[in-house]
């Protein structure tokens, strides 16, 4: 057995040092016997021998002090040897401890019941003293081996992962990503997961101006640690190119000069490298034999684009002649670019996509695309069809030329909603006409047995339910804990509807997860309102919930560390991102997501409770947030959620800027008046962490999740 | 792979088959092994039943390519269909092995 490690004499002096320090249990009811056997064993260099006399002392002894192998008898009186094999096999610690059995096994039968019981070898019957030892030295030495295996095997697993956590390291940070996203008005989206070797996947950024972005995308061919390498390297270098970036061949031809070189023959990258020009409106480009990428317009069935990656991969040839492409790139207008493993991964009936299915995929996704969730759409199609593990790398990036600024995440179209209404009242009946338009649908439900229907039936896709108090009151709590208790529902909001006259206490409602209390004579135009930014949030989580769920099956993005936030798109970008590092990232992503949110509002806006609850009557909430978003005295500020991880728990602590509130006078935290707007949300926070708590003066909020143990990969 | 050597003297044909990846590395070297015993003025790889090559595959031929360079006779890679003739123009290898 080879190593390849160290020179095979000094592992044979390690081998010899062990195996004589190895401690050896012999047991035997004969003490001449064991006397004998103690003698032969001493001869034989090992010093580390003790003895057990009959089957239960031998357990006893083994209980206490673990030996490396045990010389067992079979015909011992009270607890006979297959006995105590068996029973040190039903346990984890010595399920794998080397059982020498001494028996006469002469015949088959007898030798077969020395194994079932678990004996590892056998000892001849009368005792052949050189056999014996020659077994010995044999087992202990196995075990010693592949011990040194394991143990090599599991640093060699934790130095591949360090060097994993390193080549995330060189991927663009998500602070930078929405830097860059403001400055260019882009929208971006990304994607990186490592195949389970290291792989040889670089992507990232170049800011050559300011209105000029590039974007570059390398596979470095090969796998394991030289291709983790030479990312390194390719990356050091491109870092002293930054003066040639606005010109992408030139960029390309200096990067490769220096590969030509450092490279050994057979050995290359791909590469597409892009500049896009906000004030021309182009995208020059220069392709090294890269995948294509796709150039489109969002929710257009037009033909979609693809980009001339035609070149010789960098590193080959010392004459490569690439030159510069140019194309429009206006607003609205969508940037695809991915690595091969999106072509080349099987799926479950072992058929590639292939550039043609790729291309054909994305086409439907882009026809279908709002505000231009292509990655989103392509990807998670992507991962439906193919179960297996991934050959490489996958990196896939879009850049979508938003014309409204921002528009991540952007807010969903509301068309078809369906609203629940429970009611009996008269008034409820009218709101249920005046209520349908483009955007809604009214389902009325008069008694108890409907709403049950109705919240069952998987064909219907809710997105508000409304509770006539009048009628509902007593039920209400049983209805609340039922959406609650369901995982396709638990996101939806609850409105409740009461009369003023009603002693009914609002602190109750909103703590028992009503998500907004309206009066009775509220004006339909008024609860159009409300519904309309209830129905948006509920498919924002929605969103998030599919989003994260696709994501998170893989290895981790982001390790511990601190992160800056300063706008709800940056909340929700954030807790999606921190959601899906954790074994658990949809309950992660939405209880985050109302906490950073949170933070936002009350925080670094300061829209308090009331003031909030008047926005969402106004459905001003968006506009208000973009509005501070821009005074002076509000650009600034920002929260901080910061991230740690121990053995068996994950960590959130987000500050905000804010006052904060006297928590600690407070029943519950969560029943002081400034939480009652959003009640609803910090509820399902409360219940979605393990552990909750206010820190500071109210403006720090900590929030644990424990798992039993397991550890997080 | 199989690659079936055919000698015409200096001139030397090999035929690929199936496919031209990681896996058919140590294939390809005793190949090299064995073009460089002989006294070459010419080889000629034939791709036409050759129906897939990796990443791994090209920097086989870039190897072959080199060692044609070092030791004085041409390569020409000829009859390319499908996959791998896309390879090989997004590449722009063809050009380049067999100039």
């Amino acid at each position: 057995m080879k190593l390849g490690l160290q020179p095979k004499s000094v592992i044979a002096e390690e081998l010899a040092e062990s195996l004589h320090s190895a401690r050896i249990l012999v047991v035997d009811d004969l003490s001449v016997m064991c006397k004998m056997i103690g003698l032969t064993l001493k001869k034989g260099g090992y010093t580390n021998v003790s003895f057990a006399y009959d089957g239960n002392e031998a357990l006893e002894a083994i209980a206490v002090d673990m030996p490396d192998l045990v010389i067992l008898d079979i015909n011992m009186p009270r607890l006979n040897g297959y006995e105590v094999c068996r029973k040190l096999r039903s346990q984890p610690e010595t399920a794998h401890l080397p059982i020498l059995v001494q028996s006469a096994a002469e015949t088959d039968a007898e030798r077969v019941k020395v194994f079932e019981a678990g004996g590892t070898d056998f000892v001849s019957k009368p005792i052949n003293l050189p056999e014996m030892l020659a077994r010995v030295s044999m087992h202990l030495g196995n075990k010693f081996l592949i011990k040194s295996l394991s143990s090599f095997r599991e640093r060699l697993q934790s130095e591949l992962r360090l060097a994993r956590d390193m080549q995330v390291e060189l991927l663009p940070a998500t602070n930078d990503i929405w830097r860059i996203q403001k400055k260019y008005s882009v929208t971006i989206d990304s994607f990186y997961r490592a195949s389970s070797e290291l792989g040889g996947d670089l992507w990232g950024f170049v800011e050559v101006s300011d209105t000029q972005l590039g974007v570059y995308l390398i596979d470095v061919v090969g796998h394991g640690v030289a291709a983790a390498l030479n990312t390194f390297r390719v990356q050091a270098l491109m870092t002293r190119l930054k003066a040639l970036a606005s010109d992408p061949s030139a960029f390309m031809t200096a990067l490769n000069s220096a590969l030509v070189d450092i490279f050994p023959t057979g050995q290359y990258a791909t590469m597409f490298y892009g500049v896009l020009d906000t004030d021309a409106d182009t995208l020059t480009w220069c392709g090294g034999a890269a995948p294509r990428p796709y150039l489109m317009t969002p929710g257009d069935s037009q033909q979609i684009q693809t980009i001339d990656t035609r070149g010789v991969p960098i590193g080959i040839s010392r004459k490569p002649g690439y030159a510069n492409l140019v194309t429009p790139f206006v607003k609205n207008q969508l940037l695809f670019a991915y690595s091969d493993v999106l072509l080349e991964t099987p799926d479950i009936v072992g058929e590639i996509l292939g550039e043609e299915g790729l291309r054909q995929l994305v086409q439907q996704v882009n026809s279908r695309a709002k505000c231009g969730q292509v990655l989103q759409e392509t990807l998670r199609s992507f991962f439906e069809k193919t179960k297996s593990d991934l050959k490489d790398d996958l990196t896939a990036v879009s850049i979508f030329r938003s014309s409204e600024g921002i528009a991540f995440p952007a807010l969903p179209d509301l068309e078809n909603e369906q609203i629940l209404i429970v009611s009996d009242g008269a008034m409820i009946c009218s709101a249920l006409t005046a209520l349908k338009d483009d955007a809604f649908d009214a389902i009325h439900a008069s008694d108890m047995d409907d709403v049950g229907r109705y919240l069952t039936d998987d064909s219907l896709v809710l997105s508000t339910v409304i509770f006539d108090l009048s009628v509902s009151g007593d039920h209400l709590d049983r209805w609340i804990k039922f959406i609650l208790g369901h995982a396709h529902l638990a996101l939806l909001p609850i409105v409740a509807v009461r009369d003023m006259s009603d002693s009914m206490n609002l602190g109750h409602l909103y703590n028992s997860g009503v998500t907004k209390v309206v009066e009775v004579n509220v004006k339909i135009a008024g609860l159009r309102r409300v519904l309309k930014t209830f129905a948006r949030d509920h498919k924002l989580m929605i969103n998030l919930k599919r989003d994260v769920e696709w994501r998170a099956t893989g290895s981790q993005q982001i390790s511990e560390g601190e992160f800056r936030f300063q706008s709800r798109a940056e909340a929700y970008d954030l807790a999606r991102k921190l959601g899906t590092v954790t074994s658990d990232p949809v309950r992660v992503a939405i209880g985050l997501t109302e906490l950073l949110v949170n933070a936002i509002e009350h925080g670094c806006f300061q829209i308090g409770a009331s003031e909030k609850s008047r926005l969402i009557d106004q459905d001003r909430l968006d506009e208000e947030l973009n509005v501070r978003h821009m005074r002076p005295e509000f650009r600034d500020r920002f929260a901080t959620v910061k991230y740690t991880r121990g053995y068996d728990f994950i960590e959130f602590i987000i500050t905000d800027p804010g006052e904060g509130f006297d928590y600690e006078n407070q029943q519950s935290a969560f029943q002081n008046s400034s939480a009652a707007a959003s009640g609803r949300g910090l509820m399902m926070a409360d219940q979605l962490f393990t552990s909750l708590a206010y820190s500071g003066k109210g403006n720090i909020v900590i929030a644990r999740i424990a798992f039993d143990g397991i550890q997080i990969t | 792979m199989p690659m079936t050597l055919k000698d015409e003297g200096p001139k030397v044909r090999v035929l690929f088959t199936g496919a031209v990846t990681f896996a058919e590395n140590n294939e390809f070297r005793n190949l090299l092994k064995e073009l460089r015993r002989r006294e070459l003025s010419s080889c000629l790889f034939d791709l036409s039943e050759l129906e897939m090559i990796d990443s791994a595959g090209l920097g086989m031929f870039l190897i072959a390519k080199e060692q044609a360079d070092a030791s004085g006779w041409k390569l020409s890679v000829e009859g390319a269909t499908g996959h791998v003739q896309d390879m090989l123009k997004l590449t722009k290898l063809l050009e380049l092995i067999n100039q």
